[in-house]
This record gives structure tokens, sequence and C-alpha cells, in this order.
């Protein structure tokens, strides 16, 4: 691994431990549809889906620290640095499809940012993961663009879009105290956050333009604040997410399983 | 279309090796009994992934969760080929199939009505029953006469068997861990012994028509007998005990036999009335439930033009 250019490492270090707790929580998530999606193929697509996003969290962990389970299981809650909607547990399909969708389009972006990164080895694993992004990104929008030509998708899904939008900003949020600029500066990433959000709303603005519908964005000037889960702080639902997650390591943190 | 004139000319092109495939005027009652046994195939496989999917959110660390997630799709993967093959002989569409399950009208094998209660019951369920249901599965496919499902039958094979050895690779760990280790799986091992032993099914009759027409290649009891010959040996020498009393060594052959099979509980369990049956066709039927305007939605925008 070449270093030299790293500007602030922990920076670079506090930004990729958010994008892996991202994808450990939206893993564990979409995990939980194998064999209860609305058809067989579904519940195959969103576990092939999930299996990619918990590897991710396997890589990105990898690129911080050699005890992957440690990283992934081993912290606090006040610990993790997960955007809010990665915690939430859509149980109903059409939750986990707007969430998909909003995920997946904001992760080709950020992935995007650090392929060609100054962290040779985050760059490599960016590199494998858009690859791995293009085939999600065609599973969300080919069902969500067939779904909007009808009345009920859209009375569905439109609602949800409202209600996950605005806390999918978040995703673009770095934990208080790094700075998006020095990390570009220092060639970690391509473009500014405040870049790749813009691109990632106009992308979700254009799929839904199909029907003539706008999520209500939240005002420029909440964007940017220093965001609660990247901080730090948990959502509601992450306490229900750790314990099932840590449930059997904890029986005996002695024991090799 | 290949037809037979006669139930003597179709069992004799069985007999030489012959192979149906779905084109094929097959008699009706070869038609309904093979169909019946993949219907059967398919729920049970599906049913094996929602007994299994409760511990994929707890497996311990990120490499166990990545290969229960894994497996678990496996067994739906094999589900999804199977109602697709069973559709296709005409009979019942792969939603009615599906409707007729969590309705309970279909059965699926009595494995499946149990629950998975601790990590310990995940593993003996893929080193038990992942070994009983591979067992049965190379039995059928040695000498499986309907084509479309002796080669699905192939893949489903080969992905049993790494199921098999994940199942005794996660024992082993098991056997070699901490004394709570050893006790959880001691415990799954407990409680899961006899369902797999009794998932072979009671002898079979002389007359089953699924012998005769080369969809089954060997008696259940020989299956039965083959699994306890191979699991009593390596349990103990793991460490743990086997469930059964009454199991004992027959001293001039070596071979182990079991003590009395409980076949009133394969029954019950059958039936539909085994202790975890209708919480989770509860959970499957409200999922499908729930889901049904996605169904209708996608049918409804396939029909107009984009």
């Amino acid at each position: 691994m070449s270093d030299v250019n790293r500007p602030d490492p922990s920076d670079a270090r506090q930004v990729v431990l958010a994008l892996a707790d991202d994808e450990l929580c939206v893993g564990q998530n979409l995990a939980w549809w194998i064999a209860v999606g609305p058809f067989l193929e579904e519940d195959l697509a969103l576990t092939s889906i999930s299996q990619d996003e918990l590897g991710h969290a396997r890589a990105l962990y990898g690129l911080l620290g050699d005890d992957i389970d440690a990283l992934a299981y081993g912290r606090q809650p006040h610990e993790y640095r997960s955007a809010h909607l990665t915690e939430l547990p859509c149980r109903d399909w059409g939750e986990t499809l707007v969430r998909h969708f909003l995920y997946d389009t904001a992760e080709s972006i950020r992935w995007q940012a650090f392929a060609d990164s100054s962290w040779e080895a985050l760059g490599a694993v960016a590199r494998r993961a858009l690859a791995e992004e293009r085939s999600h990104l065609r599973h969300a929008s080919g069902l969500l663009s067939r779904l909007l030509r009808t009345e009920s998708g859209c009375s569905q899904l439109l609602p949800l879009f409202d209600q996950f939008a605005p806390m999918a900003c978040e995703l673009f949020d770095v934990p208080s105290g790094c700075s998006s600029d020095d990390l570009v500066a220092g060639g970690v990433m391509s473009s500014p956050l405040g870049d790749q959000r813009a691109e990632w709303q106009a992308t979700v603005d254009e799929a839904l333009a199909q029907v003539g519908y706008q999520p209500k964005w939240p005002d420029h000037k909440e964007l940017g604040s220093p965001a609660s889960g990247r901080d730090g702080q948990r959502s509601p639902h992450f306490a229900t997410l750790h314990a099932e997650m840590v449930e059997v390591l904890t029986i005996d943190p002695s024991a090799v399983w | 279309m290949r037809s037979w004139d006669s139930m003597d000319d179709f069992e004799a092109f069985l007999d030489d090796g012959g192979l149906v495939e779905p084109g094929d005027a097959m008699p009706d009652t070869y038609r309904e009994a093979v169909f019946r046994f993949i219907e059967l195939h398919a729920n049970s496989e599906y049913m094996g992934g929602l007994t299994e999917r409760d511990w994929i959110a707890k497996a311990p660390g990120l490499a166990n969760k990545l290969t229960a997630l894994a497996k678990t799709q496996d067994e739906i993967g094999h589900a999804h080929l199977l109602y697709m093959v069973a559709a296709d002989m005409g009979i019942k569409t792969r939603d009615e199939m599906t409707v007729d399950l969590l309705a309970g009208r279909t059965t699926f094998h009595n494995v499946f009505h149990y629950r998975a209660y601790t990590w310990g019951d995940q593993i003996a369920i893929a080193y038990l029953v992942d070994a009983a249901a591979l067992a049965s599965q190379q039995a059928v496919f040695k000498n499986c006469s309907y084509g479309p499902y002796k080669r699905i039958l192939r893949r489903i094979i080969a992905e049993e068997g790494f199921h098999m050895r994940n199942g005794e690779e996660l024992l082993l760990k098991m056997a070699k861990g901490t004394s709570q280790q050893h006790d959880l799986m001691q415990e799954g091992i407990d409680r899961w012994w006899w369902p797999s032993v009794q998932l072979f099914g009671p002898d079979t009759r002389p007359d089953d028509v699924l012998l005769r027409w080369h969809i089954k290649s060997e008696r259940n009891e020989v299956l039965r007998d083959r699994f306890v010959q191979k699991m009593v040996p390596q349990l103990t020498a793991a460490g743990f005990t086997i469930p059964d009393p009454d199991l004992r060594q027959d001293p001039d052959t070596g071979r182990w036999i079991s003590g009395k099979i409980d076949w009133d509980a394969l029954k019950a369990a059958i039936a539909g009335r085994g202790p975890d049956s209708e919480r989770r066709l509860r959970d499957a039927r409200n999922a499908w439930d729930g889901a049904a305007w996605v169904r209708t939605a996608l049918d409804e925008a396939a029909a107009v033009p984009a």
C-alpha cells in the first residue's frame, strides 16, 4: 500500500469506517429477505446484493485492521458511524426497494470518487465494488421504473421517497472534524462530498421525473451540518440490529466460531 | 412427442434407463406421482430456507454470516428450480403450488416443522439434515427417470455437498471449542438427531411405484441405515453423544443398530402438527400476502408499453 500522499490518515480512515458501517447495516438488513420476498427470483436477487454489500464491508474493514470481526462487531453502538438510512429495518418490500435505489445510486457515485484514490488499496476495493454496483442499480432501477408505470406502484413507493430521500443525504456526510476538501486535495477522493451529493440528487430526480415527482429535499442550508449517524448517535433501530449481529458472539467472547 | 402403447411398454422403457421429457405423452399416473414428488422436494427446500433464515442475522462473525446466507440462498435457489420443473409438468402453476403450501394443503419434509433455537441447531441442520437430504437426493439422481429432475439434481447435489462440508467444519469447531460451545452443539444434536433419522421415512413398501418407475433407486431403510453407520462414529469421535439410549453396536458385524424409531412423530410433523409448523407457515403467508401488490403491479406494468 502506498500511502505517501495520504493527507490526514485519520480523516480517510474515519470516512472508510463510515462506509464500512453503512455496508454492514444494509447487508444485514437485506439478508432478512431470504425466503420472504414477493417471488423467489427477488429473494435471490436481494440476498445476492446483501452478500455483495457484506463483502464490501469486509473489504473496507480490512483496510483498517486485521481483525475484521472485532471492527464489525466488537465496538460499542456509539462507535459506529453508519448513516441512519442504512439502519432502517425496511421489513416492507416497497421500503426495501426505495432504500435500495437511493443507497445504491449513492454508492455508485461514492465508489466512483474513490476509484483512483491515492490510497491505492481503497481504490482497488472501489473499482471492484463499482462493477457490482452496476448490477445492483440495474436491479433497483428496473423494478422501480416498471412499478412507477402503475398506480399502485406510485401510491406505494412515492411517499417513501419523501420519507427516505432526506435521510439518505446523510450518506454524503463525513464525521464532524473530517474535511472532505482535504481528502480531495490529498487525492483520496476525486470530488468533494457536496458535489457527489448534488450528482446523486440529480440522478434520483431524473428517475422520478417519469412520473412528474420530486422528493422533498431538505433545505440546502441544512445539508452539510454534522450528521448524527456519522457522529456516533444511533437511530432507534440500531439496538435491535446490533443485538442480533452479536447475539452468538457474546455467548462466549473467548470462543472461536 | 414420444408415446407408449401400454404401461408395460412405458415401464420397459424406464427399465432400459430411458429418460422421460416434459413433451412426452407419459402415463398420467407417472406424471402425477413424479409431480407430487418434485413438489414435495420444492416445498421442503423452501421451508428449509425459512427454517435457517432465523440464524443468518445472528451468525457469529462476517465469514459465518456470508456462508449461512449463501447456503440459505442455495436452498431457495433449489426451490426455484424445482418449482419451475414441477410447473412444466402442467399440473399446477408455481403460484398454485405456493398458495397450496401456505394454506397447508401440501406437505414438506418433517425436519422443517422444527425450530432452530440456537446456533448449535443451525449447525446440526447443516451437518445432519443436509447429510440426510443429500443421501436421499443422490439415491434419486442415480437412476432418475424424469430428465429435467435428474438434470437439476446434479446441481442441487453439488451444492448440498458444500453445505454438508460446511456443517462438518462448524461442528468440529464446536467440538474443539469452549465448554459452552460443546453444550450448545450437543443440544443441537439432541434436537435434530431423531428428525434426521426419521427424514428417510419408514421402510419402503414393496409396491412403491417410485421405486418401480425409477424415481427412487434405493429403499428408505437402506439409506437410513447408511446414514446411521456414517454419523454415529463421526459424532462420537468428535466427543458428542447420540440421543438414542438403545443404540447398540452389533458385536459381530460392528454395525450400529438404532433403537425404536417413533414414526408417530414423523406422521404428526408431516401432517402439520410439528412444533414450529404454524409459525413458519404464518411467516411465509404474511410475506406472500403482503407483497401481493408487487406481483400484481409488475404484471400490470408488463402489459402496458414502456
